[in-house]
């Protein structure tokens, strides 16, 4: 009893032990923004950066493609808050938030600690060349061409494409 | 007459033509001369050695990558023509998701569906009166519709028409949504309650459809604005520094980016005051307008883009380079399986170059191409874990608005509390490129990529902690 007293003197008491609707605590409102803060700049951080890690990263001809594979593992994200709602309730929260917490934090480690390398090459990623895609038929008729030109180049005769468009 | 072979080439597949995204050649320092570079390498690796290193001689050495300052390249003003069109596309998208829960839960106090007494604090719109169940499968689906429908529209830009074509046609579709939204919330169809909630859906699909497949195509298109080079030295004054084209993509997303929550706090705070006051057909109706205004831009700055023709079919061929590059990996017990993925090795197994004579027939690529497929799919390994990131970001949604209601407010609009994550953006940006970025990089600390995420990993870990603090207090 003692102990509850206590810590509600520190406390500024919750919705939860009064159960009251129009409960306000005394705690300004503006407490919150520190939250909205940090959680923008770790969105400037982290979500900005995914949209310039899928250009810069992907090959040339599939940036879309990258960059919807971006898009499309944030829905994942919906389906997994899903899972947060069983503590959602008032007794819960502080276990909510810090669950989240601890979660994002340890990802946020390890996920270092899995991409250390691949950061080092980070420069050496950007450099690469670009690569070149054509079916097998278009590359023979490519080579077959060229070395069709090659020939007319050596030895100049008539020309039979201007005479069957003559006919 | 008798074509260069590079005429011949580029007759036969745009694939073929130098990937320096300037068809029409106005930009004539853009363009490598000579056959396709698939040919001439003949699947060696050796001309990617030459690129790298190149003969140019103001490519920055070992050292210097390490010792120089690094500056992004000139940034146009006009590309954010590009911002403005996603500004509005995120404005209409957001301000007309910010309706469905009211719309699909609440009951109708009046016929255009308005709150009875607008400007009190419980002011409560409301059209159809299917219950919190419905709204919140809804809801759901479409977030769930809108982030798969980009695949589709990221392999119809890839593939077919381009980008650009791609987003043109988006929007147009995406209008139509929107107006059969409208359309669902005329106070006659609102009579009807079970024929609006049909119209909504349908207007639901299209619009996501749209929406979905116009969002993987904007973002690589304002990047592409900006001439594709290799990293160089230049002088700047007396000091010497690096332009490096990742460090303008850093700038240019984070604009990107504010744009979008200019979108986003515009349409929410409009659309949320029009459908209380006015009635869900104005609110429908406004991000509708606003959306038209996208197409004359479009159409207007057209001549001043630089375009990227499609590529022809290159996700197929990606797909089946990485399995077969699995395959390689494959033995009976996994854990050297994993092992085998992890040793660096596995995408040089599968290069033309490596398999010679016994390529598949398939194989219509160079090493230089199986390297960026490589990175790629390694890039879209990153953002497996991205959605833990996001988990942080959604406690915003609901939990945290709960928590406010229970604070005192001492006169802070509630749409003001809503929105403090827009308007945190639109400051913080800003600040970011302009002043913290710049000043980490005279210093020469090296922000990359995968430290800032691990950064946005643990300030948002650090937010969420701010949130259970106060959460024990309150």
């Amino acid at each position: 009893m003692n102990n509850t007293n206590e810590s509600r003197s520190y406390k500024t008491s919750g919705y939860y032990d009064t159960h009251d609707p129009d409960y306000r605590s005394p705690i300004n409102v503006w407490a919150v923004t520190g939250v909205y803060v940090l959680i923008a700049w770790s969105e400037i951080f982290a979500s900005v950066t995914t949209l310039e890690y899928a250009f810069t990263k992907a090959p040339k001809n599939m940036r879309s493609m990258v960059m919807s594979v971006q898009t499309f593992t944030t829905a994942f994200s919906a389906a997994l808050s899903q899972a947060f709602t069983p503590l959602s309730t008032d007794p819960h929260l502080v276990w909510n938030y810090g669950s989240v917490a601890i979660i994002a934090f340890t990802t946020g480690v390890v996920f270092y600690l899995f991409y250390r390398k691949a950061d080092q090459n980070e420069d050496q990623l950007n450099l690469l060349p670009t690569g070149h895609v054509g079916t097998a038929a278009q590359a023979e008729d490519l080579e077959r061409r060229l070395s069709i030109s090659a020939e007319k180049r050596a030895s100049p005769v008539i020309d039979d494409t201007s005479f069957e468009k003559k006919v | 007459m008798i074509l260069t072979p590079l005429q011949q080439a580029a007759t036969l597949d745009p694939s073929f033509k130098d990937t320096s995204g300037d068809p029409e050649r106005k930009h004539p320092e853009l363009h490598t001369t000579g056959p396709p570079a698939y040919l001439q390498s003949e699947g060696k690796a050796g001309i990617q050695e030459s690129y790298i290193a190149s003969d140019r001689d103001d490519f920055p050495t070992i050292e210097e990558m390490h010792t120089l300052r690094r500056v992004p390249q000139h940034v146009p003003i006009r590309i954010f023509t590009i911002g403005f069109v996603e500004l509005v596309e995120r404005m209409s998208y957001y301000g007309t998701v910010a309706l469905y829960s009211n719309y699909i839960r609440a009951k109708r106090p009046t016929p255009t569906g308005a709150a009875l007494d607008p400007s009190s604090a419980n002011a409560q719109p409301g059209a159809l009166n299917m219950g919190k169940q419905v709204a919140f499968s809804l809801t759901t689906f479409n977030s769930f519709w809108v982030y798969c429908c980009p695949l589709l529209g990221a392999w119809i830009a890839d593939t077919y028409l381009g980008r650009y074509k791609t987003i043109v046609y988006s929007v147009f579709i995406a209008i139509v949504g929107h107006v059969i939204l409208v359309a669902s919330s005329a106070p006659k169809v609102l009579d009807k309650p079970d024929t609006a909630l049909g119209v909504f859906v349908l207007g639901l699909l299209i619009m996501g459809l749209g929406t979905g497949t116009f969002k993987p195509n904007i973002s690589p298109l304002i990047m592409e604005q900006i001439p594709e080079e290799p990293m160089r030295v230049e002088k700047r004054g007396e000091e010497r520094v690096i332009v490096d084209p990742a460090v303008t993509a850093t700038r240019v997303y984070n604009w990107f980016y504010w744009f979008i929550n200019w979108g986003a706090l515009i349409g929410q705070l409009c659309m949320v005051y029009a459908e209380r006051y006015v009635g869900f057909w104005l609110a429908y109706l406004l991000p509708t307008v606003a959306f038209c205004f996208t197409i004359p831009v479009l159409m207007y700055c057209k001549k001043s883009y630089v375009l990227k023709p499609p590529s022809g079919s290159v996700i197929g061929p990606a797909m089946k380079l990485f399995f077969k590059a699995l395959g390689t990996g494959l033995v009976a017990n996994p854990i050297q399986t994993v092992k085998n993925w992890n040793d660096g090795t596995m995408w040089n197994k599968v290069k033309p170059s490596t398999l010679g004579a016994n390529k598949p027939a398939w194989y219509n690529f160079d090493d230089a191409w199986v390297d960026e497929v490589a990175r790629g799919f390694s890039a879209c390994g990153v953002f497996v874990w991205v959605p833990i990131f996001w988990l942080s970001y959604r406690q915003i949604d609901n939990n945290l608005t709960t928590m406010c209601a229970t604070m005192s407010l001492h006169g802070v609009p509630n749409d003001v509390l809503q929105n403090l994550d827009p308007i945190a953006l639109i400051i913080f940006v800003p600040i970011m490129d302009l002043f913290v970025y710049p000043a980490l990089r005279k210093r020469n600390i090296n922000f990359s990529p995968i430290k800032k995420i691990t950064a946005g990993f643990i300030v948002g870990a650090l937010g969420m902690v701010w949130a259970a603090v106060l959460q024990y207090y309150v």
